[in-house]
């Protein structure tokens, strides 16, 4: 555990390696986006669309925790970066297991912004009348099992990384792109059109960010998604462990 | 005058060349390439489409408009791409914080013409480009848009003039990596995303001072909402777009007078970031 958390200390010091300016800069990001997000979400309500049963509130409070919870809800370790530049070898030398050492650097990246972003924009959100409490207390279930699924598919895609030899930008934008568009991270499943989000819902993707923000915003019933969560979870894990296991030989590095 | 357009024109063919040659030779990797930047393309737009769609329209605008308001986004990102986005020309803190402007020093090509040029790859980089421009041609039949030469011509300016924001605006922010090169090696991504990021979405709606803010020193309004309003005739075309004109010239003069300047001083003191056996600082 000490190895833990002290792998984790250092990812927080990296966080200001390259100074204020670029760790400022990515969270003032954030806060537009977010801000141009609650903005749409109100001029969408004002103009009286039809929600079904979404309400303002939840629409509002469901775009805010996903921004407040962004690393949680799309789990990034550190590992295609690191087989890019050749850090991932330096991992074999450590007494520690590679996933605990990816885990824990993934972990320790999020104190920053929880201190930077997360409890500061939801202090200044409750100010602002929007409802942060959980409506349903399955959330706290439901966020853990989120992260573990989310590590899986995390080392899915490295395994997918190192068979395409390293091609860290092509599987960046891939997975990218597949999280914008099936995580329920940006709209909530409700709100999507042609019955598309009955679907989406319980996918592999669908659980890693719309479950625990549908229960947060008390948009869905815990039994289904918690459910759905837990199937993938067994699915998942074994899954990456093994491809792992058999990838890994085939780890190619630049350097540099 | 004719030499440099003459010199211009045949580094945009020997790069050109040299991208459809990657092609030729390693079809797999670069049309995994191709098809992962049409990828993100689509899904940057989605939220946005898929919420128009479900509601008839959003912010103001109806389903078609939303549809040409993305499809403007999606061709101006592109061809912003397609054009700068080869060798780290539009991130130029990159290039400029590794140290590696002293490749560009050496060249027998003036600095501007290598910038205008090496970022063009018309095969690999041209997926959010064609994305765009099909987009475009789908909303404007379905909203039954005249397109006369006019309409063409104000078309192309909105797209120069979105090009000029964004590189003055990259450019402005990477001069920093000439003082602070470890800090500020990615800042002309981080100003570029801000740009992407919020570009796509509709600005009707919000308050006031951050609206002022979004259309003006954070230009984000005249990536695609202000120009598409204008060639959707919804606001006053000659008027409007003296707002683009006035930024985009600030931007760009801003930009190289810090350009120039960082130049200077990297002239002096040099950029040492990497190590002897090539690895960066």
């Amino acid at each position: 555990m000490q190895r833990t958390i002290a792998t984790a200390r250092m990812c927080v010091r990296e966080q200001g390696y390259f100074g204020l300016a670029e760790l400022v800069g990515g969270y003032l990001l954030r806060v537009l986006n977010l801000l141009a997000l609650l903005a749409i979400w109100r001029a969408l309500l004002a103009q009286g669309a039809d929600m079904e049963g979404l309400t303002r509130d939840q629409a509002l409070t469901y775009t805010l925790l996903s921004a407040v919870l962004h690393p949680m809800l799309n789990i990034a370790t550190p590992a295609s970066g690191w087989m890019h530049d050749g850090t991932m070898l330096g991992l074999y030398q450590r007494p520690a297991s590679i996933f605990g050492q990816l885990a824990a650097h993934t972990v320790g990246g999020w104190v920053t912004q929880l201190l930077l972003f997360s409890f500061p924009v939801t202090a200044i959100a409750a100010m602002a009348g929007i409802r942060v409490i959980p409506a349903s207390g399955w959330f706290l279930l439901s966020l853990p099992l989120a992260v573990s699924q989310g590590f899986a598919v995390d080392f899915l895609f490295t395994c997918a990384l190192i068979r395409l030899k390293s091609q860290e930008w092509t599987m960046h934008r891939i997975r990218a792109a597949l999280s914008a568009l099936l995580t329920g991270a940006v709209i909530p499943f409700r709100a999507l059109p042609w019955g598309l989000g009955d679907w989406l819902a319980l996918s592999p993707f669908g659980t890693l960010a719309g479950a625990p923000l549908a229960l947060y915003a008390g948009l869905d019933s815990a039994g289904r998604l918690l459910a759905a969560q837990v199937f993938w979870n067994i699915i998942l894990w074994p899954l990456a462990l093994v491809w792992f296991k058999r990838s890994r030989e085939r780890m190619v590095s630049y350097g540099g | 005058m004719a030499d440099k357009i003459r010199r211009l024109l045949c580094l945009y063919k020997l790069y050109a060349r040299m991208d459809l040659q990657w092609f030729m030779q390693d079809k797999f990797t670069c049309a995994l390439c191709i098809a992962s930047d049409l990828l993100g393309s689509v899904a940057s737009i989605s939220g946005v489409f898929l919420l128009s769609q479900r509601f008839a329209g959003v912010a103001g605008l109806s389903a078609d408009e939303a549809l040409f308001f993305l499809g403007f986004f999606t061709l101006a990102d592109g061809l912003n791409a397609m054009l700068f986005a080869s060798n780290n020309v539009l991130h130029i803190s990159r290039r400029v914080g590794r140290g590696q402007v002293d490749h560009m020093l050496i060249q027998p090509v003036p600095l501007w013409m290598q910038l205008l040029a090496e970022g063009f790859m018309p095969v690999s980089g041209n997926s959010g480009f064609l994305c765009g421009l099909a987009l475009t041609i789908v909303s404007i039949t379905r909203l039954g848009l005249a397109v006369t030469p006019a309409w063409l011509l104000l078309l192309l300016a909105c797209l120069l003039l979105r090009m000029a924001v964004v590189t003055g605006w990259a450019y402005l922010a990477g001069a920093s990596a000439f003082y602070k090169p470890a800090a500020c090696e990615e800042i002309s991504s981080l100003a570029i995303d801000v740009f992407s990021g919020l570009g796509k979405y509709p600005l009707s709606g919000l308050p006031s001072w951050l609206a002022g803010l979004l259309f003006t020193a954070v230009p984000v309004g005249l990536m695609a909402w202000l120009p598409a309003h204008i060639l959707l005739g919804k606001m006053d075309a000659p008027v409007t777009l003296l707002l683009p004109v006035i930024i985009a010239a600030a931007l760009l003069s801003a930009a190289t007078y810090a350009f120039q300047k960082g130049l200077r001083h990297y002239v002096k003191f040099g950029c040492g970031r990497y190590r002897d056996l090539g690895h960066r600082n």
